[in-house]
């Protein structure tokens, strides 16, 4: 699908995230050839803010327009109704996070909750992580696996292949070592085990049973390459695949398994998560819009 | 005549310029109708040609397929383009798959618009 051919929608948020992506270049430029804090600090404060808000208000609306077009009984209602919940989580965690509470000094947006270090940050900016990390995890993992069984019932599944299996044992590795770390770090420390903590020992499980579902539905998509539903899946796919490369990234930066220079790419996984969210639903509303607008010649726009 | 004809034809595949969603085929059915006026009764007239026109709405409902439903879409409409009607048989192919992934209400929407262009060329 070329360029023009893409919804109008899926070709706005990929033009803003370009946009937002290329000013957040800049900034690191400018910080690293001034040492001046102050644009990249700006970037990732408001333009950062701004930029995951708005996303995830576009992905809640999105999602609870294509929600809005299922009826009652149809097989991917409930699924819908699971995304349009979890983006609303997004969207509410978002906003107590990154408006009501920003995060302190230059820590690159952290979008997802975790049990240890102990971070400095205010009840609200926790609980908005728990919210916007856990919480939707919680509720797109269903609504995955309903997805993957309606391909399945049409004899769509995708099998795993070598590369998936791959990633998969990787992934599982490093996970393995951050939930250990962060065991490890709780009890040298005595932290009390509170529900945001405990929120985030679920993330790194509850992350490995979405990649295994991202990557079979990423396969059964690709029965559908090219089309409008197949990329909404794909979409979906990609954001939870760039969701546990965010959240391993923040785990190695951490617990200083990379050097600083090296963390400040993981800080704009975060973004693209953002954009691949948003991205999902607006291809299952352009198919559905197309079906309203009747048969129209191919190659129509 | 017959290059006129071949225009519209391939126009209706890749219909940038048209107006609207029946502007295609609105086109298609007044070249026709010149066409019976000027041909011969012995000819055959429209009747003779109506396969051609539900093919041609084939073609269309093949494409949105296409782009609704990508590689899959080649796997249900190619058998049914060579079929005595063709757009019957591509929906009765796509139906499921489009109920499950758009919903009952877009996919009986869809089958009723391509089911509409059909019967409109029935009728003229």
């Amino acid at each position: 699908m070329s360029w023009r051919a893409q919804p109008a929608t899926v070709r706005w948020i990929a033009t803003l995230t370009a946009l937002h992506l290329g000013a957040g270049a800049v900034a690191v430029v400018v910080w690293v050839a001034t040492g001046s804090l102050f644009w990249i600090l700006s970037y990732l404060r408001y333009a950062g803010a701004a930029f995951v808000v708005g996303l995830a208000l576009a992905e809640a609306l999105l999602s609870v327009r294509a929600f809005l077009g299922f009826s009652r009984g149809d097989a991917l209602r409930p699924a819908w109704l699971l995304i349009s919940v979890a983006a609303s989580a997004r969207l509410a965690g978002f906003v107590l996070a990154e408006i009501f509470s920003p995060g302190p000094g230059l820590t690159g947006p952290r979008f997802i909750a975790q049990p240890a270090p102990w971070l400095p940050l205010s009840t609200t900016h926790r609980a908005g992580l728990a919210l916007a990390g856990p919480v939707a995890l919680l509720l797109l993992s269903p609504a995955l696996a309903l997805v993957g069984r309606a391909y399945d019932r049409h004899g769509l599944s995708g099998e795993l292949r070598v590369m998936d299996w791959l990633a998969l044992g990787v992934a599982s590795f490093l996970m393995v070592n951050d939930t250990w770390d962060g065991i490890r770090w709780t009890l040298a420390r005595e932290a009390p085990l509170d529900l945001y903590r405990a929120l985030g020992f679920v993330v790194d499980p509850l992350l490995l049973v979405l990649l295994f579902q991202a990557l079979t539905l990423r396969r059964a998509a690709q029965t559908m390459a090219g089309g409008l539903i197949g990329r909404c899946w794909s979409a979906y796919s990609a954001a939870v695949f760039l969701t546990v490369l965010g959240c391993l990234g923040q785990w190695a930066v951490n617990y200083g398994y990379v050097p600083r220079p090296v963390a400040v790419p993981t800080w704009f996984v975060w973004f693209l998560v953002s954009a691949a969210f948003a991205m999902g639903p607006a291809y299952q509303l352009e198919a559905l819009d197309r079906v309203r607008r009747g048969l129209l010649p191919s190659g129509w726009s | 005549m017959r290059e006129q004809w071949r225009r519209l034809v391939q126009a209706s595949a890749q219909a940038d310029s048209f107006r609207g969603r029946e502007a295609v085929l609105e086109e298609i059915l007044a070249l026709v109708q010149a066409w019976d006026s000027e041909a011969a009764p012995a000819a055959g007239g429209r009747d003779a040609r109506r396969p051609i026109l539900h093919r041609a709405v084939a073609r269309r409902l093949a494409a949105e397929l296409e782009v609704q439903l990508g590689r899959l879409a080649t796997d249900l409409t190619q058998p049914a383009r060579s079929a005595e009607a063709p757009v019957h048989a591509m929906l009765a192919r796509s139906g499921h798959v489009l109920s499950t992934f758009l919903g009952y209400r877009a996919a009986v929407r869809l089958s009723q618009a391509a089911l509409r262009l059909t019967g409109s060329l029935s009728k003229r």
